[in-house]
């Protein structure tokens, strides 16, 4: 037993390591790359990073964000892990999210099928492609995808700081193909004690940001819902609550699809991604505790600077300025 | 019969809550008819089995409460609701003269809460027990789930019920003041081969079980299914509901969340 468990540290030892330098597509050439040993313990990165996580999870709910946008950056920016072994389990907790949120949000009417389906066949053909090439940048030149990522997440910011979403957007005339797709529905307004009639509009616009958006979703790893529910709702014209809870069972299709990709390369370590993902569930559900307490406008701004910083840092590390630390 | 069988008649001259109404039973399952005024309501009331009649008191050639009285003469069996903007106490009481259920459109919630319980008598659940408490507990979430429970709390008086009425599943007590569940279900079995039989119990043993599945029953031990089952349910169905709401605050969606969240206060 004694000799198990001494087996099981150094391989585990040894995964950490290695994890930390190399990256899963240069896989064949990881015996030629000589690995300074890390004086940790195996178990100190997932430690931290379950309670790094966990933080995480909570900041990301109140700050109303999904956890792979935050995830992605700061762990990529803050830790000493390869940035494949970064986005793959970036999918991972965004997909973990998606999953667990969407039967809840079918049966409450707040994901429409309808508009998904559609919708996902793109985002999920391109998050394969972004994928695809991500890992193919990746393997030309790590610090390609580094900059970029930090490109992404400093726009992302500024989507985040000025998109203003509207709760029931005006649609005044259906187009065609929106009216072919069956874009449209109703739900019950429980505040204003009504029935809410919707549907959307600039379909073909829409449908074609939604392929910059897979793309996106499959080379970083970030989830989608920062950019899906402006498309679907300033955009297309969808209610807020229908655009969210559509946007949020999109990602469990489009991202199901390109983590099969970063699995398939061998970038979703499970020594990273359960500590990643646990620690995010776990926030999450203290996170939505706290919501009636907590002053998310507040948290939200804060989040928002934290991106700013992260992607620039992502920018400045790509670029090997080291302005940043 | 299935939902997608039954068809419910609206009846109502705004056309867009006509259609929104409309549009919203449909993704309930059932078949939806409508008609934006009186005559035409009774035409396809002639021309069609209409299980369900939801019809607005102010219409432009009747009032609601005339219509309801019409299309009760073409079929008695058809269930019927009034939905108005601008009731009164009056109209309320006639609705009830005429067996009608009453809501106000500012009370809609109370009006899906009705709908929801449909089709209540499509399949009917006899529910054996001598306990009245955990006879009515069962009775409401029969209800709740769209099946019409048939209470008996004794074997006699489910035999007779079953007797008299087509029943479809029968929820039996092993433990009956004047028979034991095991003779209830073989007597129901004797006036309908077909009913399905679910021996509930307290006080199960191996024998019984075995007894239980002579006859073709189910057997369910009522510790069992309120302690570990119960909480297995609600520990999932609350996760289930968080994460609904995790989902929606992500999505920058903080009302709703809150509105979801099942640990809100």
């Amino acid at each position: 037993m004694e000799n198990f468990k001494l087996k099981f540290f150094c391989f585990a030892a040894a995964v950490m390591t290695v994890l930390m330098n190399v990256s899963p597509v240069l896989a064949e050439n990881a015996a030629d790359i000589a690995v300074a040993a890390s004086t940790k313990p195996w178990w100190v990165w997932p430690l931290i990073l379950l309670v790094f996580c966990f933080v995480l999870g909570v900041v990301a709910v109140l700050a109303g964000v999904g956890g792979g946008v935050l995830y992605v950056p700061l762990v990529s920016g803050f830790f000493p892990f390869h940035i494949d072994f970064v986005r793959g389990v970036g999918l991972m907790v965004a997909l973990a999210g998606a999953l667990a949120a969407g039967p809840g949000l079918l049966r409450r009417n707040l994901a429409n099928l309808r508009l998904a389906l559609p919708v996902a066949l793109i985002a999920s053909t391109f998050a394969i492609v972004g994928a695809l090439l991500g890992l193919h940048l990746s393997n030309l030149n790590p610090n390609i995808i580094q900059v970029l990522l930090g490109v992404t997440i400093t726009g992302i910011g500024f989507l985040l700081l000025f998109s203003k979403n509207t709760e029931k957007p005006v649609v005044t005339k259906q187009d065609a193909i929106s009216m072919a797709l069956g874009f449209n529905g109703c739900y019950w307004d429980d505040g204003a004690k009504e029935i809410v009639d919707w549907k959307t509009h600039r379909t073909i616009p829409g449908l074609l940001l939604f392929i910059l958006i897979g793309m996106l979703a499959g080379m970083f790893g970030l989830g989608a819902g920062w950019a899906n529910v402006p498309v679907l709702n300033l955009l297309m014209g969808a209610p807020m609550k229908i655009a969210v809870g559509t946007s949020k069972f999109l990602l469990s299709i489009t991202d199901t699809s390109a983590a099969w990709i970063y699995l398939n390369k061998g970038c979703v370590i499970p020594l990273i991604a359960v500590p990643s993902i646990v620690g995010l569930m776990l926030g999450s559900l203290v996170g939505v505790r706290l919501l009636a307490v907590a002053k998310p406008k507040m948290i939200r701004i804060m989040v928002i600077c934290v991106l700013f910083f992260a992607g620039l840092k992502a920018i400045d590390k790509g670029l090997g300025l080291g302005l940043l630390g | 019969m299935t939902k997608e069988n039954l068809n419910i008649l609206l009846v109502d001259d705004d056309e867009k809550f006509l259609f929104s109404l409309a549009e919203r039973i449909k993704l309930k399952g059932f078949n939806t008819l409508t008609a934006t005024d009186g005559q035409k309501a009774v035409d396809i009331a002639k021309s069609n089995k209409i299980y369900l009649a939801i019809i607005d008191q102010r219409l432009p050639d009747t009032e609601g409460v005339s219509l309801v009285a019409q299309i009760k003469k073409l079929d008695a069996a058809v269930k019927t609701v009034l939905l108005t903007a601008h009731g009164d106490d009056k109209i309320e009481s006639a609705s009830k003269a005429l067996d009608t259920a009453y809501f106000e459109k500012d009370n809609m919630g109370g009006f899906w809460e009705f709908l929801m319980r449909f089709p209540i008598d499509t399949i009917n659940i006899l529910l054996v027990d001598d306990d009245e408490m955990f006879l009515k507990s069962m009775a409401d979430r029969v209800r709740l789930k769209g099946y019409a429970p048939v209470l008996a709390s004794t074997g006699a008086e489910a035999v007779s019920a079953a007797a008299g009425k087509k029943i479809h599943v029968a929820v039996v007590d092993h433990r009956l003041p004047d028979m034991e569940g095991l003779q209830v279900v073989s007597k129901l079995k004797e006036l309908d081969e077909h009913v399905q039989t679910v021996l509930l119990t307290a006080y199960g043993d191996d024998k019984l079980k075995e007894a239980t599945a002579a006859l073709e029953a189910g057997y369910f031990d009522k510790a069992d299914m309120n302690s570990f089952w119960g909480f297995i349910k609600n520990a999932m169905r609350k996760f289930e509901t968080t994460m609904a709401a995790v989902g929606m605050a992500h999505g920058g969606d903080i009302k709703d969340a809150m509105d979801i969240d099942p640990n809100k206060k």
